[in-house]
C-alpha cells in the first residue's frame, strides 16, 4: 500500500522531501509524495481538486523566516493580534481539508522562537513583539491539534531548542537559495515526519529493554555490592537517578518495561528490593531476566510473553558488545548508541525521541499504580497557602537509626561533602566510618528523610562518642537539601535516646566555625543547650517531657 | 639562497596549474559521486555541459565539496559560482586562508 503525502511548504523542500521518501522506504514504508507547490499552501488546503485533498497526510511547513516577513508587514496596531490571524488561516484551512476527506491526518510544524533582539526580553511583556506573538501562534497550533483528532504538530520549535539553530538552519542556503532546513538537520527533520506518520500508520516502540549493571545503576552489583552501586546520592548516581525517573515515566504512559541482564537473578533483583534510592522497583517491569544465556536469546524468549513484534522494541545496553550482538540477531530491534559518559545518555535518548506516541488516553497510565503520588506534587506546591501548611501537605517522614554496613558509602562521603551544617568539620575516611560499626564507645546516627514524592535518602549523621559521663557530639553534619524541614529536633531526640541508654548524664556539643558552615551555629542553643567554655551542655534531668525517652 | 615565498613567486603560474589540476581532480571525485556517472571536470565544465549538474544538485554538489574540502561557501558563492573553475578557485583560496 502506497501512503499519499502532500508536502506543502513556503520554503524550498526538495531535499527534504527526497529524504522523508527515503527514511520512509528504510521503514518499510512506500510513499506517494507530492510536493505542493511553492508557497502555494492556502490554495492547496482550500481546493478541493487540488492534490493535497486527495492525500492521506498533509504536512505543512512554514518557516519562522517567512513568517517574520507577513509580521513586518501586519500593521503595528494589528500585531497583538497576529498570532491568532495566522493560526485561524492555517486551521480554516485544515478544516476544510478534513472535512472533504475525513481520514486525512493533517500535520502542521510549529514556529521555531527567532530570538528576538528587537526588544529583547522586554519581548515577554511586549504582546505586539515578534517572539510573543510566535509563542502564541505555537500555543495556539497546540490547542488546536488537542481538539482535533487528525491534526497533529511537528514540533520544529522543540527540535531548534534541542539541536540548536545553528544546527537546523544554514543562513547561506537560506539567501541563495530558500532551504530553511540545513543539509546536517534534515535527515533528522525527515527521521521525525516519518515517525509521526508510522505511528498513525500503526507502528510504533512499545517496550523498552534494559542492561542492568552501568545501565540503570553505576558499577556491577555481583562484584561491587548492594550498598556500592552507584544510585542516588553516591559517585555520579544522579545520573541514573535521572535515567531511571525516565524510564519510569515511559512505563507510566504505557511502554513495557523489561529487563534483560548478565547476572544472577537474585543478585539482579536485590537493588530493586533492598537499595533505598531505587527508583524503579519490579512491580514496574513486564518481564525480568538475569542469567548468563546471550542476550539475543533471552530476547526470543521474552517477546511471545509480551505478545509485540521485534520491530516495537527499543535495547538499552551500555556495552557496544552487547548492542551489537542485539543488533545483528534483530536488525528490527532499535538499538542507540548510548554515549559513554552516564552524564550525557538522558539527554541523547530525549533527543533520539524513540517513543513517539500515536494515541494517548488515561487508560494507558491507569495500569501504572504509581502515577498518583508523583503527579500531584506540582499542585501541592502552588495550593499550598504557607510553608508551614506545604511541609504539612508533604507527608515528611524523617527516620533516625543506627549505622548499618550498608549506609558506610553515603555516610563517608556525606562527611567528606558537607560544609555548610557541618559543626566540627571532622573529615573521616570510609574505613574509618566502618569501624564505628563496631565500636562500643561510639554511636553514629542516621537520618533518612522522605516526603510523598521524593526519597531523599541519608540527609544527616551524628557521630556520637561516649566519654566518661558525657554523650559527646564528635560531629554532626546535614545535607542542605534537608535544611528547614525541622530535621533537627528528631536528630536531637534520638541522641537523648542514645544518651538514656548509654547512662549518660549530659551531652556536649561543639561547633567549630569554618567560612562555611555559618548555618549551624545556632542548633545547639536552639534545641537548649548552654554556653560554657566554648561548649554547648545539655543535662539530662532538664530533659522536657517532649524529649524524655519513653 | 631562495626564501620559500620567493620560490614561490618564481613561477606563480606554474604552481597554480598544479594545484588547479589538483583541486578539480578531487573535485571530480565528489562530483562524480553526488551526481553517480564518473567525470573529468575541467575549469570551463558548467551545468550545461556536465549531466545532472541542475539548480538542486547544485546545492548538493556544493554541500559535498565543503565537507571534502573542509571549507564553507557563502551565500554569494553558492549562488553565483557558473562553472568548475569558479568552485576550485574559491576552494583554492579559501585552503590558503
Amino acid at each position: 500500500m502506497k501512503v499519499k503525502v502532500a508536502l506543502l511548504a513556503d520554503s524550498a523542500i526538495q531535499f527534504l522531501s527526497r529524504e522523508i521518501k527515503k527514511t520512509a522506504a528504510a521503514a518499510g514504508l512506500e510513499l506517494d509524495l507530492y510536493e505542493g507547490p511553492f508557497g502555494q499552501i492556502q490554495p492547496e488546503l482550500l481546493d478541493p481538486t487540488s492534490r493535497a485533498s486527495d492525500a492521506d497526510f498533509v504536512l505543512i511547513l512554514q518557516s519562522s523566516e517567512g513568517l517574520f516577513r507577513r509580521y513586518c508587514s501586519c500593521p503595528p496596531a494589528q500585531r497583538a493580534g497576529f498570532a491568532a490571524e495566522v493560526a485561524d488561516g492555517l486551521i480554516k484551512g485544515a478544516s476544510a481539508l478534513l472535512e472533504r476527506k475525513a481520514d486525512a491526518r493533517v500535520i502542521v510544524s510549529n514556529f521555531p522562537e527567532l530570538p528576538d533582539g528587537i526588544f529583547g526580553h522586554y519581548a515577554n511583556k511586549t504582546e505586539e513583539s515578534f517572539l510573543y506573538q510566535v509563542r502564541q501562534l505555537n500555543l495556539n497550533l497546540t490547542h488546536w491539534s488537542r481538539g482535533e483528532s487528525n491534526g497533529f504538530i511537528l514540533d520544529f520549535a522543540a527540535l531548534h531548542t534541542c539541536y540548536g539553530s545553528s544546527y537546523m538552519t544554514r543562513p547561506a542556503l537560506w539567501i541563495s537559495s530558500g532551504i530553511v532546513i540545513s543539509p546536517d538537520a534534515t535527515p533528522l527533520v525527515a527521521g521525525e515526519v516519518v515517525k509521526i506518520i508510522s505511528g498513525q500508520l500503526g507502528r510504533a516502540n512499545k517496550c523498552l529493554i534494559c542492561d542492568l549493571d552501568n545501565t540503570l545503576w553505576g558499577g556491577v552489583i555481583g562484584d561491587d555490592g548492594l550498598e556500592n552501586i552507584k544510585i542516588g546520592n553516591l559517585g555520579i548516581g544522579r545520573a541514573f537517578s535521572e535515567l531511571q525517573l525516565w524510564v519510569r515515566e515511559l512505563g507510566r504512559r504505557g511502554i513495557l518495561l523489561v529487563v534483560c541482564s548478565k547476572n544472577e537473578e537474585a543478585l539482579a533483583k536485590e537493588p530493586f528490593d533492598r537499595h533505598p534510592d531505587m527508583i524503579l522497583r519490579l512491580s514496574d517491569f513486564a518481564a525480568f531476566v538475569a542469567n548468563w544465556h546471550p542476550k539475543p536469546e533471552n530476547i526470543r524468549r521474552i517477546q511471545p510473553l509480551l505478545d509485540i513484534g521485534y520491530d516495537s522494541m527499543v535495547f538499552l545496553d551500555d556495552e557496544p558488545a552487547e548492542r551489537l550482538a542485539v543488533k545483528m540477531e534483530f536488525p528490527m530491534i532499535q538499538v542507540p548508541d548510548l554515549p559513554k559518559d552516564p552524564a550525557d545518555r538522558l539527554s541523547f535518548l530525549r533527543a533520539v525521541n524513540l517513543f513517539e506516541a500515536s494515541s494517548f488516553t488515561p487508560g494507558d497510565r491507569e495500569r501504572h499504580r504509581h502515577y498518583q503520588a508523583e503527579s500531584q506534587r506540582e499542585s501541592v506546591r502552588t495550593s499550598a497557602a504557607s510553608y508551614a501548611e506545604y511541609l504539612e501537605k508533604l507527608n515528611l517522614r524523617i527516620e533516625v537509626g543506627p549505622l548499618d554496613a550498608l549506609m558506610v558509602p553515603r555516610v563517608f562521603q556525606l562527611s567528606q561533602r558537607s560544609n555548610q551544617f557541618n559543626l566540627r568539620t571532622v573529615r573521616y575516611s570510609e574505613a574509618a566510618v566502618r569501624a564505628m560499626l563496631d565500636d562500643a564507645s561510639r554511636s553514629v546516627l542516621v537520618a533518612r528523610m522522605q516526603d510523598r514524592f521524593e526519597d531523599y535518602g541519608i540527609i544527616s549523621v551524628a557521630f556520637l562518642a561516649r566519654q566518661s559521663e558525657a554523650l559527646f557530639v564528635e560531629n554532626w553534619i546535614t545535607s542542605c537539601r534537608a535544611f528547614g524541614r525541622g530535621l533537627e529536633k528528631v536528630m536531637f531526640e534520638a541522641m537523648i535516646a542514645a544518651a538514656n541508654r548509654d547512662q549518660a548524664k549530659r551531652i556536649v556539643g561543639e561547633y567549630i566555625p569554618t567560612a562555611k558552615n555559618l548555618v549551624g551555629k545556632d542548633v545547639f542553643s536552639k534545641l537548649g543547650f548552654q554556653h560554657a567554655d566554648n561548649l554547648w551542655i545539655y543535662e539530662l534531668h532538664s530533659v522536657p517531657n517532649e524529649y524524655r525517652a519513653a | 639562497m631562495l626564501t620559500t615565498s620567493g620560490y614561490m613567486n618564481s613561477i606563480p603560474s606554474q604552481m597554480s596549474t598544479v594545484q588547479r589540476e589538483e583541486t578539480l581532480a578531487a573535485l571530480s571525485a565528489v562530483f562524480s559521486n553526488v551526481l553517480g556517472h564518473p567525470m573529468v571536470l575541467k575549469d570551463d565544465s558548467n551545468a550545461a555541459s556536465v549531466k545532472g549538474w541542475d539548480s538542486l544538485s547544485h546545492i548538493e554538489l556544493l554541500v559535498a565539496a565543503e565537507k571534502r574540502f573542509g571549507v564553507a561557501f557563502t551565500s554569494e558563492e553558492i549562488h553565483g559560482f557558473v562553472n568548475a573553475g569558479e568552485i576550485a578557485k574559491a576552494i583554492e583560496s579559501k585552503l590558503r586562508e
